[in-house]
């Protein structure tokens, strides 16, 4: 290799989404290779399905973990968004309303987290903790136990339940279109707004950006409130997808998938930095891996077996890497 | 000077004091609504099933609140209770006594609670993720190795019989370790129950008049000044993760074999304690006044607020009251008490 392409290939390596993309890529060669049904659309469809929801919730968590908390509520809003949409759907009220009333509720959800957490100083995994339980018992009251099934898909698609998540344009499911332009979105947000720099400084040294002039409690409350909205927003699609929706979707496996998609994409728990692209590539790993055990003949159990042993690793690396990239940091300026 | 620093001491104590009384005091007026709308409640069967669920989570609970003064979390609990049953279930249908597939399975909890500690404070992993990844590594396990059936506890054999023949319940002989470990009763009272009290006792001195439980609560409280003194802040954090899991399963054996006590067959179920466990565990001992933040927090809270938990489950489910607002109250009471004790926090800070 020349000197530039192994400088690339280094400085690809040290980005924080490096690693978790070529896992990503060298586990789906080994899967066609292994499995052709693999390649199928029908996996595709199930993967990107998968993935979806995971990129929506998991952007808004990346964004939490970079500014120094979590929200353990999100597998809980993420059933009590589309369980109030479907009751109040079924109430009399126009589809596009009852979406908007229920992620305006998935947001007060957030903002109670938020003010909880910050104001009152209640570490957030116990609030959220708190939180998650009162969801799902708000879901439980709203729904009687029953799961509603949608009953406008009965008839037939229109273009708006379509593009709500309901339907697929040519091969892709709108689910993953959304969550594609969600993470793009707010990757830009991420990286080149006042709000994303700081959620950064926020993250890495609370009290440095008071002393500066970050308004650090505004910040945090924010990032409360557009976890839940997007994790609402999230449970919206997905139902609109399954055209069901009942009390107890999602929960905590699927809390616990946002933040190990954000986890072993290179977003520090610890906060202070993290990276929503790298926060897709893990949610579409999560994917591949559900989907290429399933086509294996692999129960449900090996992947969670596999996918314990990956996140631990992939923490552990990351860590390694970290201190590397600032140990090269250093040495190439010595260097100089 | 002196006085003062008493005086701080008597204040902080009060207010911990009333902290956990206002969980036990909210408790016993739980307990009041519901025997006014079911005198059922007041039953000593009742009793039993309280008492039942207390065991479950509490002392668990206990074993949390050891890691959350350090501002550590133990995710796998829930995987463990249910891995001890399994191996003992494994190890005896491979024709391995209970005197050796017993102390196996706590010996694999107490491994499974040493590779936490490692990972977390070895490779700098935060609890929570090394936690969460051992928790699906172990419930993994647990279904794969059992194949996925709840399979019948060793427990009692059946003198001049085979296990497989039918045998009365009347010719039974309960196995000794069986009834130590949850499967036994001591003048009607589960033998589990026992333990439970025993343990709190050992662990409540532990934490508070304890070399281990200072240094725990030092650890928690600030790091870097507790290794200053002195304190070894690594092996500290590993021994509690150790004994949290080592607790967890354990425990999870009192569960499994429980049935014993009624003259049934123990279940050694792959998905017993689950996420249900963890969080109801990590609830308890917030509702009892631990926080994450590290530094403070007290054994017996944990046991009033598994104490509230289990009387709010069952007294919903006795009343036949909405059984749906039992998730709905309980997060309530998580945020509710979480709130109270932060205030109470600042108050004696500012106080001293």
């Amino acid at each position: 290799l020349g000197g530039r392409e192994t400088r690339s290939l280094r400085h690809f390596l040290s980005l924080r989404e490096g690693s978790i993309f070529i896992v990503t890529v060298a586990i789906s060669i080994l899967f066609v290779v292994f499995y052709p049904l693999f390649g199928s659309l029908a996996s595709f469809y199930v993967i990107a399905t998968t993935a979806a929801p995971l990129i929506i919730i998991g952007t808004g968590q990346t964004f939490l973990l970079t500014v120094g908390e979590l929200d353990l509520s999100v597998g809980a809003v993420f059933a009590l968004a589309p369980c109030l949409t479907l009751v109040l759907y079924g109430a009399g009220i126009p589809l596009p309303a009852c979406m908007v009333i229920a992620i305006l509720a998935a947001a007060v959800v957030g903002y109670a987290n938020g003010l909880i957490s910050v104001k009152l100083r209640v570490p957030s995994l116990l609030t959220t903790l708190g939180m998650f339980f009162l969801a799902t018992g708000a879901s439980l009251l709203i729904t009687n136990f029953e799961t509603i099934t949608a009953p406008f898909t009965t008839v037939t698609i229109s273009s708006f339940e379509t593009a709500m998540g309901g339907g697929t344009v040519g091969y892709v499911p709108t689910t993953l279109i959304w969550g594609i332009a969600i993470a793009a979105v707010f990757a830009v947000i991420f990286l080149y707004t006042k709000h994303g720099l700081w959620t950064v400084a926020t993250g890495s040294n609370i009290n440095a950006s008071l002393e500066v002039g970050v308004n650090t409690t505004r910040t945090k409350i924010l990032n409360f409130i557009m976890t839940a909205s997007l994790a609402g927003f999230a449970g919206i699609l997905e139902t609109m997808r399954t055209e069901t929706a009942y009390a107890l979707q999602g929960g905590f496996p699927l809390t616990l998938q946002t933040i190990i998609v954000a986890v072993i994409g290179g977003t520090a728990l610890a906060g202070g930095s993290g990276t929503v692209i790298g926060t897709m590539i893990g949610a579409v790993f999560l994917g591949v891996l559900y989907d290429g055990f399933a086509i294996g003949g692999f129960g449900d159990n090996e992947f969670r077996l596999t996918l314990g042993l990956v996140l631990v690793t992939a923490v552990a690396i990351n860590l390694r890497v970290q201190t590397i990239r600032s140990l090269g940091r250093t040495g190439r300026e010595r260097g100089k | 000077m002196n006085t003062d620093v008493l005086r701080e001491r008597l204040n902080a104590r009060r207010i911990v004091t009333s902290r956990e009384g206002s969980v036990l005091l909210t408790s016993i007026a739980l307990s009041l609504v519901f025997t006014s709308i079911n005198a059922m409640f007041v039953t000593g069967h009742n009793f039993q099933t309280i008492g039942e669920l207390i065991t479950g989570n509490s002392v668990v609970a206990a074993g949390q609140v050891m890691l959350m003064v350090m501002g550590d979390i133990d995710l796998s609990v829930g995987a463990v209770y249910a891995l001890t049953p399994t191996l003992v279930y494994l190890t005896y249908t491979a024709g391995m006594p209970l005197e050796f597939g017993i102390p196996l399975s706590i010996l694999a909890a107490v491994c499974v609670g040493f590779v936490n500690g490692i990972v977390t404070v070895g490779l700098r992993v935060p609890a929570l993720i090394t936690t969460l990844g051992m928790n699906f590594v172990i419930t993994a396990t647990n279904v794969i190795i059992s194949r996925a059936y709840q399979n019948p506890m060793p427990g009692w054999v059946c003198p001049g019989q085979s296990m497989s023949a039918v045998c009365p319940p009347s010719q039974r002989v309960l196995l000794p370790l069986t009834w130590i470990f949850g499967g036994g009763s001591v003048f009607g009272i589960e033998i589990s129950f026992i333990w439970t009290a025993l343990a709190f006792v050992i662990l409540a001195v532990m934490l508070a008049r304890m070399r281990h439980g200072l240094w725990s609560i030092a650890t928690g409280g600030n790091t870097a000044g507790a290794k200053e003194v002195g304190v070894n802040v690594n092996w500290t954090k590993v021994r509690n993760f150790v004994l949290c899991a080592t607790i967890a399963g354990i425990w999870g054996l009192f569960a499994a074999n429980r049935d014993f006590v009624f003259g049934g067959t123990g279940l050694d179920n792959p998905l017993a304690g689950g996420d249900t466990l963890v969080l109801e565990s990590i609830a308890s001992a917030a509702i009892g006044g631990t926080s994450l933040f590290g530094g403070s927090g007290t054994v017996i809270g944990a046991f009033f607020g598994s104490l509230l938990i289990s009387v709010l489950q069952d007294g919903l489910f006795i009343t036949g009251a909405n059984v749906q607002s039992y998730d709905a109250l309980l997060g309530i009471a998580i945020i509710f008490s979480m709130v109270l004790n932060m205030q109470s926090r600042r108050r004696s800070r500012q106080g001293g």
